[in-house]
């Protein structure tokens, strides 16, 4: 489909992309997109734009046809004594149509304090700490508080779930915060037919101003009253369900033990989770008899095994796993000491990216190679586990001839004590409890495995208490349901029919809290917006248990309340009735504030204590390491329960993007590409080529799937490196979020119709067949080919203490390699008519001057392909997303983007000498690099020489600027970048963003409008306000204990710190020693374009048992 | 042979080459001088909701210019004060002068301070991609009346200089005359540059030994383009 830019928009998008045309109304006129921001904003439309709550048109009389100017300087500081969460306003302009003075800019207004918060600063943000959640455990994280508002989220490097990194989720939950279909309004009963049919979402189009309507808290306060006198005082809380996610936090679940030991003996709370670790419990369970959890020490190991397991990405503690792992892999100098890792997976995750080797095997069949791995090792010699182990056999499992299991237990038998074998999520509960036998086995618990205890409310089991939830309600015993941020109409087991049991067995009265009126909330009688994190005091446990607090950035946007302030108000605790008339976070504060009080058993808790615990976002002090004993008979009897699957498999996972579904309606989380498939908008079933043509299926061809009693019908995906006969499909799409959630609408397909009680992860037996019609899937990688270039370099240890030098000497005509010999830089300095600016011999006076010359090294060897730095840079840079149809056409906005590219033996091999076989291989079962790409920020930049109007000009400390205001459009610069890193906005992306997300741009960094182009500016705004900063203070810009810090975005959130930045001119820095190693090489250097962002040679770490040939 | 012109068109196309050359040297003149800042901005003396006066209290009073615009030596803005600051005397001078009573107003009743804030009008507008930062030029030594003119003199604020990108260039690449030595306070409103502090500038101005110079204001597109 060729774009006529003459013709409207309309021919161009599918309404449902409806990201670029932001605000409520499905009836905006097409071509709105297109239309100028000043043009946008003037009257029709019934919703007034959130922030612009002072100066409104209807109370200003002077104000005549506002212009609203699209981004005031941002000293708009709100009247509100109260903190630096009160939420500042817009600035408002007003056209001056007294006779000509029109020809004057508009009119702009500064709006002072009435009393300025003490050390609020307006123009410098702020950084506070505080905790997201993430499958019930708290990571700790720094948001970056801009003029009273949240505009960046940072891992916490204090934190011990952080350590500093953060991960796509993570930088998403700020647009959660901002998302214009959240929940804005209250609502109740009586009202919820009609409700529904005119706003659609619960979500009012009327003015929404951060008070709740005070008419349904009135009225729910009028009803928990009357119904009090019989729930609390006669039945004592019998019939009240709360049905909770799972949560680690202590004051949430003191709330609930005060509920239960009070007021509401008979009350029964359920917990239940999505992305549930069931199996690990389970497993745990089994194999020492009681519930304990397990820690990993990746920077310890020199051999990991896993099984199943995506812990650099997705499992467990992610972020830490991530950060141990790569302290063993990155910068390999010839003589260091790598780690090797193995993996055995049915589909391709980050952390089989990562391996030295990779053996493509169904999820099912994990339990077998496990058991014969443990068999293999020996475990449970002379009892009754060996015996059951004994009838795993090795044999079947073996690549290119050779039985790997063997193999890699002689291997792991060779790291005794520095070894790790780690089993995924999905995997039943035996494999847990072998793995655990495994792990005591090669002496590693103590090492880099050790057991503490699970967080108490992360004990139990979400399956069966979701279980227990449907048994009363079908028994009629619920006669007041509440939902506190659950969502079980969407996720909950397909075989429990969650939604039919509420329709038919409707308990008298339900509630409903939650971030969206979504599935759950519109079949309740009564909903309530939940406040996002960022809105409301709370607490959490790390993944070690340390204790994580959580403050609120700003008061809740849309009057919403946390699930502790809710508990609170069924509670009564006091201080409950300010809930119904004032929406400020006291109540939630208070309720935080006093069970630390007495928990925390400090006598200096005010003085103290709190403050400090507030300032670091956490308090010191983990559980303590457990001791714990195998219990082999139950192991044996676990593994004597498995039967191997036959048939299809359909495996269905967490993703890495979606969450258990929560960030459907998340346009950064729906844009950046999936780190594997690179698909964007949409999910697909993932299959090998084996199967695909055994299905008879191309990329996009729909799928019936039916398992456990239901049918899904899903585009197929061909992803190399999948294991045969085996599909899998990523969780948290194909949500039925109401019309107003624009950016979730239409895109994915719902793999929770597929789970069951019994099958939560891996359903067997499943029937696949090729369905009708196909689905257009726009992937942003369709090409993986390097065409011959050394883009990504790779070599083996071998290799690498051969040649240290190989990675510069892979592309003969490389300018790195010959910088390192002067003579021939010399003969080629004298011949050059080019002036090369930054060459010390032919010095630019103001390059001299300069203190600083930035650049940037990224090591192969630690980046997983995570795609962290996508978000981080979105987040920074105000990267504006541009839609499904957008991206099909390839004008994706993202400033660096993650390269995956597969590779394999025959990549290798000269083309004469490539078989059928090895190309067949190389779809079947590839190897993946990864490469993130920003601006290389040239030297010799080609984009320069050809902007017409200088828009691209060398800064003397070595960035290559972009002005915006300058560029006209022409694309001759991005037609001459040899990398492709800058991206041109053809459309307004910008114009028309709905009201509270424009709350998410960085006030640092421009804006683009339509017809510039923008690239990576190694975040010139940091580079500019650290500057500042050191000029202020006296200092200098560096690494040292003394120096102001800067880094760019990208390189603050990627977990394994796989990306440095710093000044090259500093011999010491982290980046000039990086820099000046020989595995460092720049990408396509051979076309002399000198780039500041060089890249570190990938070396992997194979087996030489298993080396192919 | 009839005569189709009278005899006076002979000069015509010499006269409208003429006239559409001085014409054009017009436009441009027009579009340079009064479509450029030095014209449109210059002067811009928007009227404000509370008739401040900055003679009075900067000029008359010598109140310092930070007094007020507390944030100029720590952040980006200057910023306007908060009530509070104005309040300090006001909550006692001229109480109930009716030309505070929008200050009163926001105050509030029993001053709790939630009343509607005064809108006051911008006058320096620089546009939104022109990223300005006000405490790194008064590090440097840049006085306020250097951008600002006389303030202090002024009973309404009126916009002194164009601030247009070339009008900061002229001082980026030569700011010596606009530097004050150390010793004399940016907030001085009548100091004039002299030929010691013009040669000490220069100094800052030169490569220090190892370190680079002190005074080293950027020209790069990005300082300021961000």
């Amino acid at each position: 489909m060729t774009i006529d830019p003459t013709k409207p928009m309309s021919t161009m998008n599918e309404p449902h992309n409806l990201e670029l045309q932001g605000g409520h109304s499905l009836a905006m006129a097409p071509s709105a997109a297109v239309q100028s921001s000043s043009e946008q904003a003037i009257g029709g439309e019934p919703e007034a734009i959130y922030w612009r709550s002072l100066g409104e048109l209807e109370n200003s009389p002077e104000y005549l046809g506002a212009v609203e100017r699209e981004f005031p300087e941002g000293i708009a500081d709100a009247p509100d004594e109260v903190s630096r969460r009160g939420f500042l306003s817009a600035v408002a302009a007003s056209v001056a149509l007294a006779g000509l003075a029109g020809c004057r800019k508009p009119e702009t207004h500064i709006l002072p304090f009435n009393k300025r918060p003490e050390g609020f600063k307006p123009g410098l943000p702020q950084l506070y700490a505080t905790t997201l959640s993430r499958r019930g455990y708290g990571i700790g994280v720094l948001a970056k508080s801009s003029d009273g508002r949240p505009t960046k989220i940072e891992g916490n490097p204090k934190h011990p779930s952080s350590l500093g990194g953060t991960d796509l989720q993570l930088h998403a939950e700020l647009l959660q915060l901002y998302d214009p279909s959240r929940s804005r309004k209250a609502r109740g009963p009586k009202k919820a037919a009609a409700e529904h049919e005119a706003h659609g979402a619960g979500g009012g189009h009327e003015h929404a101003a951060p008070v709740a309507e005070p008419d349904v808290w009135t009225e729910f306060y009028g009803w928990l009253d009357e119904a009090s006198k019989e729930l609390v005082n006669i039945r004592r809380g019998e019939g009240l369900h709360v049905l909770m996610p799972q949560t680690s936090s202590p004051s949430l679940l003191a709330a609930v033990e005060k509920m239960q030991k009070g007021s509401f003996p008979k009350a029964r709370f359920h917990t239940w989770s999505a992305l549930h670790a069931d199996n690990e419990l389970a497993g745990a369970k089994i194999a020492f008899g009681r519930v304990v959890g397990t820690h990993y020490d990746f920077g310890k190991a020199d051999v990991v095994v896993s099984l199943d397991s995506d812990f650099l990405a997705t499992d467990g503690n992610n972020l830490v796993n991530a950060r141990g792992w790569a302290a063993t892999r990155q910068k390999p100098v010839p003589g260091k000491k790598l780690s090797r890792l193995y993996v055995a997976e049915s589909t391709y995750s980050t952390t089989g990216t990562a391996a030295d080797h990779r053996f493509r095997t169904k999820s099912g069949d994990i339990p077998a190679v496990t058991f014969a791995l443990a068999n293999a090792l020996g475990v449970g010699k002379g009892t009754g586990l060996a015996q059951a182990l004994e009838k795993h056999p090795a044999a079947p499992f073996a690549k290119d001839g050779k039985p790997w299991i063997e193999v890699l237990a002689r291997d792991l038998q060779s790291a005794r004590g520095r070894s790790i074998v780690i089993a995924g999520p999905n995997q039943p509960a035996a494999v847990h409890a072998a793995v655990h036998a495994i792990n005591q086995t090669l002496g590693n618990v103590g090492q880099t495995v050790t057991y503490r205890a699970v967080p108490e409310g992360l004990q139990a089991s979400a399956v069966a208490s979701i279980q227990e939830l449907c048994t009363a309600i079908e028994q009629g015993k619920c006669d007041t349901l509440v939902f506190l941020g659950t969502n079980p109409v969407y996720d909950a087991p397909a075989d429990l029919k969650f939604a039919e049991l509420l329709k038919a067995k409707k308990p008298k009265t339900t509630i409903h809290v939650g971030a969206y009126d979504d599935e759950t909330g519109m079949l309740c009688d009564w909903h309530f917006p939940e406040a996002h994190e960022f809105e409301c005091w709370g607490d959490a446990r790390a993944h070690d248990g340390t204790v994580s607090m959580r403050q609120p950035l700003v008061a809740p946007l849309h009057g919403g309340v946390s699930a502790l302030e809710f508990l609170g108000f069924l509670n009564q605790e006091s201080g409950w009735e300010d809930l119904v008339s004032a929406r400020s976070t006291l109540f939630g504060y208070e309720l935080v504030k006093a069970h630390w009080q007495t928990a925390s058993g400090a006598p200096d808790f005010t003085t103290n204590w709190w403050p400090n615990a507030l300032r670091d976002g956490f308090v010191a002090g983990s559980f303590a390491v457990e001791n714990v004993a195998i219990d082999a008979p139950a192991i044996a009897e676990a593994v004597g329960g498995y039967k191997r699957p036959e048939g299809i498999e359909v495996v269905l996972r967490s993703c890495p993007k979606m969450g258990d579904g929560r960030y459907a309606n998340n346009s950064w989380m729906q844009e950046i590409p999936d780190p594997l498939t690179k698909l964007s908008w949409d999910n697909a079933a993932l299959v090998s080529m084996a199967t695909a043509r055994k299905l008879n299926v191309q990329n996009g061809d729909f799928l019936t799937i039916t398992a456990g009693g239901s049918s899904l019908q899903i585009p197929a995906w061909i992803l190399p490196g999948h294991a045969d006969d085996s599909v899998t499909i990523r969780l948290g799409w194909g949500r039925s979020l109401p019309e107003s959630c624009k950016v979730a609408h239409g895109t994915g397909f719902n793999g929770y119709v597929l789970r069951t009680t019994g099958s939560q992860w891996i359903a067997t037996g499943a029937q696949v067949h090729r369905g009708q019609g196909s689905h257009e899937l726009v992937c942003t990688q369709e090409h993986g080919t390097m065409a011959g270039r050394a883009h990504v370099r790779e070599a083996t240890v071998k290799k690498n203490e051969a040649d240290p030098r190989w990675a510069p000497k892979m592309s003969p005509l490389d300018q790195a390699a010959r910088l390192h010999d002067e003579t021939a830089v010399e003969a080629s300095l004298a011949k050059s008519l080019w002036v090369e600016r930054f060459e010390a011999r032919r010095s630019d006076p103001e390059v001299k001057k300069s203190p600083y010359q930035w650049g940037m090294v990224i090591d192969l060897n630690a980046c997983t392909g995570c795609s962290a730095c996508l978000a981080a840079c979105v987040a920074e840079n105000n990267v504006p997303m541009v839609g499904k149809m957008q991206v099909a056409k390839n004008r994706e906005m993202f400033w660096i983007r993650a390269d995956r590219y597969f590779t394999s033996v025959a990549d290798t091999k000269a083309k004469k000498d490539v078989t059928h076989s090895d190309k067949l291989e190389m779809v079947e079962d590839p190897q993946v690099a990864n490469m993130p790409v920003p601006c290389m920020q040239c030297e010799n930049a080609p984009c320069e020489s050809v902007c017409p109007v200088a828009a691209t000009t060398h800064s003397p400390d070595g960035l290559n600027d972009m002005v915006y205001n300058r560029c006209i459009g022409t694309r001759y610069c991005s037609n001459n970048c040899p990398y492709k890193v800058r991206r041109f906005n053809y459309l307004d992306y910008t114009g028309s963003v709905a009201d509270t997300k424009r709350l998410a741009f960085n006030p640092d960094v421009t804006v683009r409008s339509r017809g510039v182009m923008e690239k990576c500016t190694y975040c010139v705004q940091r580079i500019n306000g650290g500057r500042i900063q050191a000029k202020l203070a006296g200092k200098k810009v560096g690494d040292g204990p003394n120096d102001v810090h800067v880094t760019t975005a990208c390189a603050q959130a990627c977990p394994t710190q796989a990306i440095t930045f710093g000044n090259t001119l500093e011999k010491t820095s982290a980046v000039s020693t990086q820099r000046a190693l020989d595995l460092n090489y720049g990408l396509l250097s051979e076309l002399n374009t000198k780039p500041r962002t060089t890249y570190l040679g990938r070396v992997r770490n194979p087996n030489p048992e298993l080396q192919p040939g | 042979m009839t005569v189709l012109f009278p005899k006076w068109t002979n000069k015509l196309p010499a006269v409208l080459a003429l006239g559409a050359a001085a014409m054009g040297l017009f436009v441009v003149f027009a579009v340079s001088f009064w479509f450029s800042p030095y014209h449109t901005d210059v002067g811009y003396q928007p009227h404000q909701p509370i008739a401040y006066s900055h003679a009075l209290h900067a000029g008359a009073l010598g109140m310092d210019c930070r007094y007020c615009h507390r944030m100029v030596e720590e952040g980006p803005h200057a910023t306007i004060p908060d009530a509070e600051t104005c309040l300090g005397c006001h909550r006692h001078v001229l109480k109930d002068s009716i030309a505070l009573k929008l200050l009163r107003d926001q105050a509030g009743a029993d001053a709790r301070g939630d009343g509607p804030p005064i809108e006051w009008v911008k006058v320096h507008l620089l546009p939104d991609y022109a990223y300005f930062n006000h405490a790194v030029h008064i590090r440097v030594g840049v006085g306020c009346a250097s951008c600002h003119g006389r303030i202090d003199q002024m009973e309404f604020v009126r916009q002194a200089e164009p601030l247009s990108m070339g009008w900061c260039l002229e001082c980026h690449r030569n700011p010596t005359a606009h530097i004050r030595p150390a010793g004399v306070s940016v907030t001085q409103m009548d100091w004039l540059p002299t030929e010691a502090s013009i040669a000490a500038a220069r100094r800052q101005l030169e490569w220090q030994g190892e370190n680079p110079p002190e005074l080293n204001p950027p020209t790069h597109c990005a300082a300021c383009h961000r």
